[in-house]
């Protein structure tokens, strides 16, 4: 027995919540942390290990925040501090969100704000979620997309938020996709049918890429939903 | 009541053939409104395998391989 800070307490448990509170201090700089770059990438990160002790809110970058991490299988959704209160993951004010689950074991996110992104160059490539709760894109339908969800194979269930207004969204790899999920892709399409409301395209045609998999489970009343805005679908 | 009656253009490529509008390569095509049937090309499967590999090399160095970490 031992005592900290006036406090009896076990040594065992003092010395293992000593070096967690130390280390997790340090690496999430009491929680003031704003750059997570990289910050939980590599095949170091398992179930075990990856226990932050603040949330993570990302005001300056999170490229790569969990690239390769191919062991770290878990549900983003259901992790909890060491006070017991969920862990909460805020990428809204982030400058960048590159390869943000790139290559990884996730098998579950939750909300992920891009508002503050221009574009979303492979946020989702190669990874192994199965579930996206939100994907929160701008009103404004401006932002590009590279390689979004190139090779998530595992992908089944996903909200869209917000407007897609720009060639280059591409599920066609996400051959798991819920009609559900379609769903919400479609009638998230920016409206470019003057005819029924929407803007001029102004000579531009636009193609939204589903995927041979993904357009046969459509029938033709959803396939209108994009077509009739102007899209193409493949 | 209004009933209307819509069609969509549906494109199927040629045997061993993939359709491309230079940017997008599919096995099937539905038209969109403002789209058009001249955009889209058929291309040989393996010339669009070529192509594809490429853009994504281009994008940043991405390669289809797994576990490329």
């Amino acid at each position: 027995m031992a005592y900290l800070n006036g406090k009896k307490i076990d040594i065992c448990f003092a010395t293992r919540d000593l070096f967690y509170d130390e280390f997790w201090d340090v690496f999430q700089q009491n929680g003031e942390r704003t750059n997570y770059s990289y910050g939980f990438a590599g095949r170091g990160w398992t179930p075990e290990n990856f226990k932050p002790k603040y949330d993570i809110v990302v005001t300056e970058e999170a490229t790569d925040f969990c690239r390769g991490a191919l062991n770290l299988n878990v549900d983003l959704t259901q992790l909890k501090k060491a006070d017991g209160t969920p862990l909460r993951f805020d990428f809204s004010q982030a400058k960048a969100l590159d390869g943000l689950f790139y290559n990884s074991a996730i098998t579950h996110i939750g909300v992920v704000d891009t508002r503050g992104q221009a574009s979303l160059r492979h946020p989702f490539y190669r990874c192994e979620a199965a579930t996206i709760d939100e994907l929160i894109l701008k009103d404004d339908g401006t932002q590009t997309f590279s390689n979004t969800f190139s090779y998530n194979t595992s992908l089944e269930t996903i909200t869209i938020k917000g407007v897609i207004g720009q060639n280059g969204f591409n599920v066609s790899t996400c051959t798991k996709l819920t009609v559900g999920s379609l769903l919400s892709i479609l009638n998230a399409l920016k409206n470019y049918n003057p005819a029924n409301g929407g803007v001029d395209p102004a000579g531009t045609t636009y193609t939204v890429t589903l995927g041979v998999a993904n357009l046969n489970k459509l029938n033709s009343n959803e396939m209108a939903i994009a077509v009739q805005k102007g899209w193409t679908l493949a | 009541m209004k009933i209307t009656e819509e069609k969509i253009i549906k494109i199927v490529p040629s045997k061993g053939k993939t359709l491309t509008n230079g940017e997008v390569f599919s096995k099937l095509v539905y038209l969109g409104t403002s789209d058009k049937v001249e955009n889209w090309t058929e291309i040989t499967d393996a010339e669009a395998e070529k192509l594809q590999a490429a853009l994504l090399e281009a994008e940043a160095g991405l390669t289809a391989e797994e576990g490329a970490e």
